[in-house]
């Protein structure tokens, strides 16, 4: 109880008193309830012994009524006393029952009495009964005793009943009394109790008062102490705070002073901090200006002060003390105070204060608390701003770092690339260097293979070299063995020429001079292989003399002067202004190489012409084979020019072989052994020279004879004797087997005169002047030069001297006869080749033709001549290379030929300025090639174009379109189907022409010729349909067309997807689509994926052609829009297949 | 990078197999030698240890496959590469190919373009590239797409300034690009007429007529066999006369088209067609 206060007691015992003073309350109230329920019992029971009396009655009555009416039955009283009684009896009965449902062994009894009722009435109703006897009497009155006891039994027990009951009210009165008594006195005790609490707390309460106000008073100055406390406090935290606003050390000295002076009284203030030995002042209030900004940390005040570790204070301030200024006057301070400011014992500054008035407790007691903060405040500031400073170094190191790491990553990354580079650079040097090594190592093994090849050539040249010599001797021996036995035949020939007998007829002296001449004819020729025997086998020496070119020059000079004159040729002897006067060699063998050369130049110089000898001295020419010329320091040039024949280029090394002529006829024409140049060859070998050759055909050749220029020495050997066989005049031609040309027909005037030597014309052998007349306009007509010969002989000479590339033979001819010009031609191989045609006025030729290439009736249209002459040009050998030129320019012809004759192509060429003209030429001739100018309209270019297409027909002559302008691609695609080559006006553009007309017309063997195509049935599925063709390379274009146009398809073309789409716009009966996937501008795909978005298009079909063979290509093409793919190159069959599947399907 | 990666003959066979099959690439013809050096390459870069992880990651993953493609074939290239071929190509092949109407290129191999870019500005300076059509292709994808963009890194201008002056330019180079912060941006006017296109030198066709090719060091990675065959294409690519441009150590010395091309520069191994 006594962790309760006073209050909850008094409260407690409250609450108790109440709840008792109820509970006796409730036991009263329930002590009266039971009482009027003992009394409602008691009530019951009598109301109960009541009814039971009643009914006792009743049956009383009844038992009385059923008596009268046995005896006196007459009485109706009686029965009605019985019903009524009956009838209250069972009423009685019934009030009884419900007043002992209570009680069971009461509720037995009563049905017992209503059942033994019962059984009295019925034993009443019975009629046997009514008789009034004994027995009866008896029986009924058993029957009411047995109800009366029972009825009586019943009373005896309500009687019990009511004892109890009466006894039990009594206890329950008793019982009431005792609880209300009892209830009363707890009553008055709990009220007791109350009452002596609450006076005990009340006198509690007093005491704790008077306690109370005792205590305020010591609260009340314990508040004036804090209030002091909190001032200082105050102050501390406001220096604090201001402390803590800054670190940097001028402010903070700056903001404490100006916190102390506003929070304590004092005039003059100054901050101090130690920097070495000294103390440098920060910040500083009211003091006079000359106060120096440093102390001497040893001495003065101030140094005194600092030695001391607390506050220091000075009262009496000396006199000469600085003094506190104003403006309105000054005063030496009433006190100074130095606060020393140390961390650690460690002096860090000094605070120096002076006021007017001393300080105060409370002041000096703030600084002393003050001071400590202040000096971590300053440590703190002094160490963040050496931090500081090692920051900045720090940061400035970090940027520095981070350029260089920077740097480096860039470099970094840099070497990283270049390694990458690096290696594919090395992968790639090393895959050269093995492609290299492999072309090497076929080098070397073709090397090999070479330097056996060339052994194996070595031995078989020194094989030969043994036969040649061998061969020589043999020569050298059997010229001479020769020789003996034909001096005799000459001499006995000459003899019987001379017919000094005079026995002789003419006929036979004419063959004694023939036997002569050819037997003399054959001493030279047996002469010449000895010499050339001789100097192969060596067996020639020779003999260094002094030769003076005077003496060369004038022995030449008179050796052939009289033959120049008789042959009507202007010859000179030249000495070069620089050459010796004399050099070291063999006279003689230069002569005969002089000789040789001259001789042969007077054989092939026509009348009127001119031929020089000259000796100079030239520089040694690296070109030189012999090491003799190009090592020497001079050289001597002995050259003869003449003004003849020439010879043709690819003949020029050839004629120094043996028995070799530039023109195998020209030994029939020219004579000569045609060892001549071999033995000069060879001679000027021996002397350590060489001959060369400069020639032009119809212009001249120019033999130059090279020696080393060696001055003479001496006379080692005397000079031998100029015994040298002097080359006869010429010799008549040997075998000729044909009648020699006499006459020279000029009735009917030809083209030999206009002949150039490139060209070659076709010889008309015919009699009959008109006849030949026309045959001559004819063939001028074909663009060829006519040549016309009247008789057989003259037709054999013109045949061997121009090389026609035709010849038109009549048969009947004054003279030899057709058939023998026919044979004589087929029997000389050098003519044979030439296509020979036969024109007759006989109907039928008399004897076969031999030989003859066609045979045709005088009487023959034209139009068989026409076939006749295109066969025979047809035959005709490639030589002659003919050009047309179109062009309205009339300076390109001149500089065409003037570009063909610098690049030495022999083209012969025909210029024509309208194209009706270039298309009659060329329907009448044939032509290599054709160069059409587009001058300054490009327009017409492409219809010149077509129409020369269509003049050419199926002839196929390369179409060269010469333009100055720039063409679009589309038109270039137009003109490139109807030329072969189109050539931009450029800087090299005459280069590139050159290049291709030499292609065309000179290296171009096997023109591509065309499969000759194959019947073609058109389709009904194919033919008519429109097709589109999508494909930059114009090659594909041309044959795609070409193949589908076979078929009689419709074509469009289109170089690009663009144009492809423009085409099928303008087109919209296209069936079908062949679309190339590499195009610039808009490629196959992005073009089939625009056809397929336009609806109407969405079911055409679409065949891609590619280049691509690529997994995937065929994907990409079916994705993009294709109906189906072809890969390049393109199988005619297979597209036909396709596009025949494609048009069938629509 | 010294770990060393043991790969037998047949398991790169294996390997030529499996992308020829996946992937349509065909290397069986290219240089044993070279061909192994390089999948070596890749599996260093890609630190794949043994030959069965990467084929492998070929077979399933084809985005590694775009990768190995990329990493396999060498692509070294540079604007002006050998001055002195770009020289020749200018003073001799240019000039000639003035005088075709229309001109067409085909550069095969052309990896990411640099050589394109200095063919496309000979042409400018020719005054022709308005009428010239470049076809550049090559095999991989990726080239292309770099190649498309024109962009090249800045710090190779130097070198290409050099290369393109000692080539015989006299322009200013610079007039050619736009410098950024580290590359730099071909002028996309030289590109105009370029057509860029994936073209497999192994498998694919013919598909135009070309008066200049240049295949400069492709064929150095082929085995003999291809590299007659795509000379073949070449031949057949080329009209009558046109020009063929090859690597520097490249040659047609024993190959089986030698016979059908002059040789018009040796030194700059520049071939024309005879016929």
């Amino acid at each position: 109880m006594t962790s309760l206060s006073a209050r909850s007691r008094v409260n407690l015992i409250f609450v108790l008193g109440v709840t008792l003073l109820v509970m006796v309350g409730v036991v009263t109230y329930r002590t009266f309830l039971k009482q009027a329920d003992d009394s409602e019992w008691v009530t019951h029971t009598y109301q109960t012994i009541n009814h039971l009396e009643n009914s006792r009655n009743l049956l009383q009555k009844m038992h009385v009524a059923q008596r009268d009416r046995r005896v006196n039955p007459s009485n109706t009283h009686s029965v009605q006393d019985f019903t009524i009684a009956h009838k209250q009896l069972e009423a009685q009965l019934k009030t009884l029952s419900r007043l002992m449902s209570d009680n069971a062994s009461q509720t037995l009894y009563l049905s017992r009495i209503d059942e033994k009722l019962q059984g009295a009435i019925r034993f009443w109703s019975l009629p046997e009964n009514a008789i009034h006897n004994l027995k009866t009497i008896n029986e009924e009155s058993n029957r009411i005793n047995s109800i009366r006891s029972d009825i009586d039994k019943m009373v005896s027990i309500e009687d019990s009943l009511l004892k109890e009951r009466q006894t039990a009210q009594a206890s329950a009165f008793k019982v009431a009394g005792v609880t209300i008594v009892g209830a009363m006195l707890f009553a008055i005790l709990i009220t007791s109790v109350l009452i002596y609490l609450i006076y005990k707390e009340l006198t509690q309460r007093q005491a704790a008062q008077k306690e109370l106000s005792i205590k305020l008073d010591d609260v009340s100055k314990l508040n004036h102490e804090a209030a002091q406390k909190n001032w200082l406090l105050t102050g501390v935290s406001k220096i604090n705070d201001s402390l803590q606003s800054t670190h940097q050390i001028e402010t903070l000295a700056q903001s404490v002073i100006q916190q102390l002076s506003s929070y304590v009284q004092i005039q003059a203030a100054a901050f101090y901090i130690v920097q070495g030995d000294e103390l440098v002042r920060q910040a500083s209030l009211g003091l006079p200006d000359h106060a120096p900004q440093t102390y001497p940390l040893e001495a003065g005040l101030l140094g005194n002060a600092a030695k001391s570790k607390r506050i220091h204070r000075i009262t009496n301030v000396p006199e000469h003390f600085w003094q506190l200024t104003s403006g309105l006057g000054a005063s030496r301070p009433g006190e100074v105070v130095f606060v020393p400011l140390r961390v650690d014992g460690q002096l860090k500054g000094m605070l120096e204060l002076a006021s007017f008035q001393p300080f105060s407790e409370a002041s000096i007691s703030l600084l002393e608390t003050v001071a400590n903060n202040i000096s971590v405040a300053l440590d703190a500031s002094l160490t963040q701003e050496a931090n500081n400073l090692l920051l900045s170094q720090v940061q400035e190191q970090k940027k520095v770092l981070e350029d260089q790491q920077n740097y480096l990553r860039e470099t970094n990354e840099e070497l990283t690339r270049q390694t990458e580079a690096l290696q594919a650079s090395e992968e790639e040097m090393r895959v050269q260097e093995e492609e290299l090594r492999q072309v090497n190592a076929e080098l070397e093994e073709r090397n090999e293979a070479m330097e056996s090849a060339r052994q194996a050539l070595a031995a078989k040249a020194r094989e030969l070299e043994m036969t040649s010599k061998y061969k020589s001797e043999f020569l050298a021996n059997m010229s001479h063995e020769l020789r003996t036995p034909l001096n005799s035949v000459l001499i006995l020939a000459r003899l019987l020429a001379d017919n000094k007998p005079g026995n002789l007829t003419e006929k036979q002296v004419e063959h004694a001079r023939v036997i002569f001449k050819s037997g003399n004819d054959l001493l030279t020729l047996i002469n010449d292989v000895l010499d050339l025997s001789k100097i192969e086998a060596g067996k020639v020496e020779v003999i260094q003399e002094e030769v003076h070119s005077a003496h060369v020059l004038r022995n030449m000079q008179e050796l052939f002067s009289a033959l120049a004159e008789e042959k009507g040729i202007t010859f000179q002897t030249i000495r070069g202004e620089v050459a010796l006067q004399s050099f070291s060699s063999d006279q003689q063998r230069i002569e005969q190489i002089v000789k040789n050369l001259l001789s042969n130049a007077f054989k092939f110089t026509p009348q009127g012409g001119t031929i020089r000898f000259s000796i100079d001295l030239i520089r040694p020419r690296p070109s030189f084979f012999s090491s003799n010329l190009s090592e020497a320091r001079e050289v001597l040039a002995l050259s003869v020019q003449d003004s003849g024949i020439g010879i043709p280029a690819d003949k020029q090394q050839l004629i120094f072989e043996a028995f070799q002529q530039a023109d195998g006829s020209t030994n029939r024409k020219y004579g000569g052994t045609g060892l001549g140049l071999s033995i000069c060859k060879e001679l000027a070998h021996l002397l350590g020279g060489e001959i060369r050759v400069e020639s032009t055909v119809g212009k001249g050749s120019k033999f130059t004879l090279y020696l080393p220029a060696l001055t003479y020495a001496g006379a080692s050997q005397p000079p031998a004797g100029p015994a040298s066989k002097e080359s006869k005049p010429e010799a008549a031609p040997s075998a000729v087997s044909f009648p020699e040309h006499r006459t020279t027909q000029d009735l009917v005037h030809d083209d030999r005169d206009s002949l150039q030597p490139h060209e070659t014309g076709i010889l008309i052998i015919e009699d009959d002047a008109v006849f030949a007349h026309l045959l001559r306009d004819y063939i001028r007509s074909k663009g060829y030069k006519a040549i016309v010969s009247m008789s057989g002989e003259e037709g054999l000479y013109y045949a061997r001297k121009y090389a026609p590339a035709a010849i038109l033979l009549d048969i009947k001819l004054p003279g030899i006869n057709g058939w023998e010009v026919l044979k004589y031609l087929k029997s000389d191989p050098l003519l044979q080749s030439i296509p020979v045609h036969i024109i007759t006025a006989q109907d039928k030729p008399q004897e076969t033709i031999e030989g003859a290439e066609s045979y045709t009736s005088k009487t023959a249209a034209q139009d068989t001549l026409d076939e006749v002459f295109t066969q025979l040009t047809a035959q005709q050998p490639s030589d002659d290379k003919k050009l047309l030129i179109l062009s309205e320019n009339q300076s390109l012809e001149k500089s065409v030929i003037k570009w063909l004759e610098e690049r030495g192509l022999q083209i012969h060429t025909q210029f024509v300025d309208t194209i009706e003209e270039a298309s009659n030429r060329l329907m009448n001739q044939d032509f290599h090639s054709i160069l059409v100018d587009s001058g300054d309209s490009a327009d017409h270019s492409l219809q010149n174009l077509q129409a020369i297409q269509v003049a050419r027909g199926t002839r196929r002559i390369p179409t060269i379109l010469f333009m100055n302008q720039d063409v679009l691609p589309a038109d270039e695609a137009k003109l490139k189907k109807v030329s072969d080559v189109i050539i931009r006006n450029s800087q090299l553009a005459k280069d590139r022409l050159l290049d291709e007309l030499e292609l065309f017309l000179f290296k171009i063997e096997n023109p591509p010729v065309l499969p000759k195509a194959q019947a073609i049935i058109p389709e009904k599925a194919l033919k008519g349909r429109k097709v589109l063709v999508v494909d930059d390379d114009m090659r594909n274009v041309f044959s795609l067309s070409t193949l589908l146009e076979e078929h009689e398809m419709h074509i469009i073309t289109a170089g690009d997807g663009r144009e492809a789409l423009e085409s099928l716009e303008d087109n919209p009966d296209t069936a079908l689509v062949l679309m190339d996937i590499m195009m610039p501008e808009m490629d196959g795909y992005e073009a089939m994926r625009h056809i397929r978005a336009n609806q109407r298009l969405e079911k055409l079909p679409i065949i891609a052609l590619t280049a691509k063979a690529m997994q995937g290509d065929r994907e990409k093409c079916i994705e993009a829009g294709a109906s189906d793919y072809i890969t390049k190159p393109i199988d005619s069959k297979q597209l036909l297949s396709l596009i025949r599947v494609w048009l069938s399907q629509g | 990078m010294n770990e060393w990666i043991e790969i037998q003959p047949e398991q790169i066979d294996d390997i030529v197999q499996i992308i020829r099959e996946q992937y349509g690439y065909d290397f069986s013809d290219y240089s044993r030698a070279s061909f192994t050096r390089r999948v070596k390459h890749c599996m260093q870069a890609a630190h794949i240890k043994n030959v069965t992880d990467l084929q492998h990651h070929l077979v399933n993953e084809p985005s590694f496959f775009n990768w190995f493609l990329q990493t396999l074939t060498v692509n070294v290239t540079e604007m002006f590469r050998d001055p002195l071929f770009y020289k020749a190509l200018r003073e001799t092949v240019i000039p000639r190919l003035a005088s075709y109407p229309i001109i067409k290129i085909w550069h095969a191999g052309c990896a990411t373009g640099e050589e394109v870019f200095s063919m496309a500005i000979l042409l400018k300076e020719a005054g022709l590239l308005e009428r010239t059509r470049i076809y550049a292709t090559d095999l991989n994808p990726a080239n292309l797409e770099k190649a498309r963009k024109g962009i090249m890194p800045l710090s190779a201008m130097k070198e290409y300034t050099a290369n393109y002056i000692r080539s015989g330019g006299v322009e200013e180079f610079s007039s050619y690009y736009e410098a950024h912060r580290d590359y730099v941006q071909l002028d996309s006017s030289l590109l105009k007429n370029v057509l860029f296109s994936q073209h497999n030198l192994v498998t694919d066709q013919v598909f135009n007529e070309f008066q200049l090719i240049c295949c400069r060091n492709v064929l150095i990675y082929f085995n003999k066999i291809l590299q007659n065959r795509v000379l073949q294409l070449f031949y057949d690519s080329l009209v009558p006369l046109g020009y063929l441009a090859l690597g520097m150590k490249e040659s047609l010395l024993f190959m089986d088209v030698r016979p059908r091309f002059d040789s018009i520069k040796d030194e700059a191994k520049i071939f024309r067609r005879k016929n």
